[in-house]
């Protein structure tokens, strides 16, 4: 992100009792340039040989813009419900003591650990009409597996550990002599917790959703397994970056990559100024 | 100061795990006088004021307001004012939003009108000296602005009571002693009834109508501040009260004896035998050693407020007793001296 003005001299680098700032900044440019800047830059260098008109030309292609709109649509509503789910998970295992709690606790960071695969046959098994829970919704008419459905089950899967992780230190933290206050000045649990207990958090739900949201735009290996794949219904982009390849089109491939990088960077800025702005309205000065 | 009993405490006793932190507890709260709770920490002083405010309940005993038992009242509906150490301030409210936090957490029914709740923080902003601060947040404040905003959100709600855990135990020396002075003028002006917990006996003795003085869950004394210094009724609380020089004595004839050697201090009747003599340090008196009920040698002094403090080293026993002395020229360390006790309290040994 964008580094203050050099302007003047002095302000770029603060006097500091502590030594090595041009060790670590330089160390900080090489890895994060060779890691993450120079590959996303031949990226986008391999995509503009197509020139502005032929990436916009892959990105209005009917496919592909199905396959954007499942990838970033799905995405979107699976970190909203694996934020307020794993939001959920967070209270339940700081606030409350059980027989368990612990297990529970190491078993939120699986889909963190599991390879991505394993995920997808696990949760395609079970939720295909003949598996465990997918015989059960197809009584009621419901088809998961092979659908946008799965797509969204297998997103919030591996969103979830993030939304919990994320708010999980802040629950630890809150104060209990705020709550004990705002029930002093006569307000219910409900009022306290709606006014006085969750608008601290809402920060951290944020990076979660965010993290979520970025989990699952990129997630390739375990929503394949469930999605079906159907073009123009259950296809997400990343499966369709996988087909360009393997026809030999590297430039499509490089297109849809780099149109997926710009809706990306745009929606993680949007969240992360969101969360600037909250942090200040909600008193981390 | 009003007569009628605003709080009765009943026999209140308290466990928490196996530690029992109140015995047998009674006291009672006069309306609209400023009471202290003083003792020192695990004495249980927090705790009483807690299971007062309704945040922890007694497992025997009673607590009755004005004539209703509310021991099994939520804390929602005791109507106390409670004031944290640390401010436990809503951060991400303005100072206004947090004042009218209370009036705002009300039933729409029994909620006041919009302008009017905005006329009171504007009185309580006021009242505590903070007009121009109605749109900061906490975190751009002082700590003692912050304890000042903390109080007018628990008076925004018109308590019966207002209930303060050591509200200035988090603030530097000064603005404490600022702060102290200012309650006091806030409680005279309001007649609010008042109850603060405090381990600090200068603070309890400057700012209360009355000092209870605690320990180890059981009421010691409670009386004027002047009552508990004049009267002590026990060598606890006078220890708490101040610096004390505890001497071994003989009592006999209502007369006490350091020494073989007659005091000013009279003994209670029927007080006979070994006892322990206990002293101020402003109660001892350099003397020559004919008339010296103790012996020793100077270990160092040093002035302060106008006033000598000496510390000086018991023959025998290895004790340093502290004595004061008007501002008089610096003993040199080594010296030998006698100490002659002018007066002090007598409890059994």
């Amino acid at each position: 992100m964008a580094e203050p003005p050099l302007r003047p001299r002095r302000r770029f680098r603060q006097p500091s009792v502590i030594p090595g700032f041009g060790l670590t900044f330089g160390y900080t440019l090489t890895v994060l340039s060779l890691i993450v800047l120079l590959p996303l830059a031949a990226l986008v260098l391999r995509a503009s040989q197509l020139g502005f008109a032929g990436i916009w030309e892959v990105a209005t292609d009917s496919r592909v813009a199905s396959a954007l709109r499942v990838s970033f649509g799905i995405s979107l509503l699976a970190a909203l419900v694996a934020s307020v789910f794993g939001f959920i998970v967070a209270w339940v295992l700081t606030r409350y003591d059980f027989p368990g709690r612990r297990i529970v606790d190491a078993v939120v960071d699986l889909p963190f650990a599991l390879p991505t695969a394993v995920a997808g046959i696990a949760l395609a098994a079970l939720y295909a009409p003949n598996g465990l829970v997918g015989a059960q919704l197809a009584k009621l008419g419901i088809e998961a597996a092979y659908t946008p459905l799965g797509i969204f089950i297998a997103m919030v899967f591996i969103g979830l550990p993030f939304a919990v992780r994320t708010v999980q230190p802040l629950i630890v933290e809150i104060d209990k002599e705020i709550e004990e206050a705002s029930a002093t000045l006569g307000a219910g649990r409900w009022h306290t917790l709606v006014k006085v207990v969750l608008p601290p958090l809402i920060p951290a739900v944020l990076t979660g959703f965010a993290l979520a949201f970025a989990r699952g735009v990129g997630e390739y290996g375990s929503i394949i397994f469930i999605a079906g794949n159907l073009p123009y219904v259950s296809e997400i982009a990343p499966l369709l970056i996988v087909i360009k390849l393997s026809e030999f089109d590297y430039g499509g491939a490089c297109a849809i990559a780099t149109i997926m990088l710009g809706i990306s960077f745009v929606t993680l800025l949007a969240i992360n100024l969101i969360q600037a702005w909250s942090r200040r309205r909600f008193g981390y000065v | 100061m009003g007569g009628s009993t605003a709080i009765r405490v009943e026999a209140l006793s308290k466990t928490f795990d196996t530690a029992a932190v109140l015995h047998d507890f009674s006291l009672d709260v006069r309306a609209g006088e400023l009471l202290a709770l003083l003792g020192p920490s695990g004495s249980g002083k927090t705790t009483l004021l807690r299971i007062i405010a309704g945040l922890d309940f007694p497992d025997r005993g009673r607590i009755i307001f004005g004539g209703d038992d509310a021991t099994q009242l939520p804390v929602q509906q005791r109507a106390v004012g409670f004031v944290f150490q640390h401010y436990a301030l809503f951060k991400h409210m303005s100072v206004a939003e947090n004042i009218a936090y209370g009036l705002n957490a009300r039933r729409r029914s029994e909620r006041p009108a919009k302008a009017e709740i905005k006329a009171r923080v504007g009185d309580l902003l006021d009242l505590i000296k903070l007009s121009g601060f109605a749109d900061r947040y906490p975190s751009q404040l002082s700590g003692g602005q912050r304890q000042r905003i903390a109080l007018a959100r628990a008076l925004a709600v018109e308590p019966r009571v207002l209930l303060l855990d050591e509200p200035f135990g988090a603030l530097d020396a000064q603005v404490r002693k600022d702060l102290r002075r200012w309650l006091r003028e806030i409680h005279d002006r309001t007649g609010q009834t008042t109850i603060f917990v405090t381990h600090d006996q200068d603070e309890a003795l400057e700012l209360s109508d009355r000092v209870a003085v605690l320990d180890k869950g059981r009421l010691e004394q409670v009386g004027t501040p002047d009552e508990v210094q004049e009267n002590p009724v026990s060598a606890t609380v006078l220890k708490f009260l101040g610096d004390t020089i505890e001497v071994e004595a003989l009592a006999r004839d209502g007369q006490v004896f350091v020494q073989g050697r007659a005091t000013p201090v009279v003994a209670r009747p029927g007080l006979v035998g070994p006892v322990k003599l206990y002293a101020r340090p402003w109660q001892l008196q350099f003397a020559e050693a004919h008339e010296a009920h103790l012996h020793g040698t100077v270990r160092s002094s040093y002035r302060t407020q106008g006033r000598q403090r000496i510390e000086v080293d018991r023959e025998g026993e290895g004790k340093t007793v502290v004595v004061e002395a008007s501002d008089t020229a610096r003993l040199a360390a080594g010296l030998p001296v006698g100490l002659r006790i002018l007066g002090g309290y007598v409890f059994a040994d």
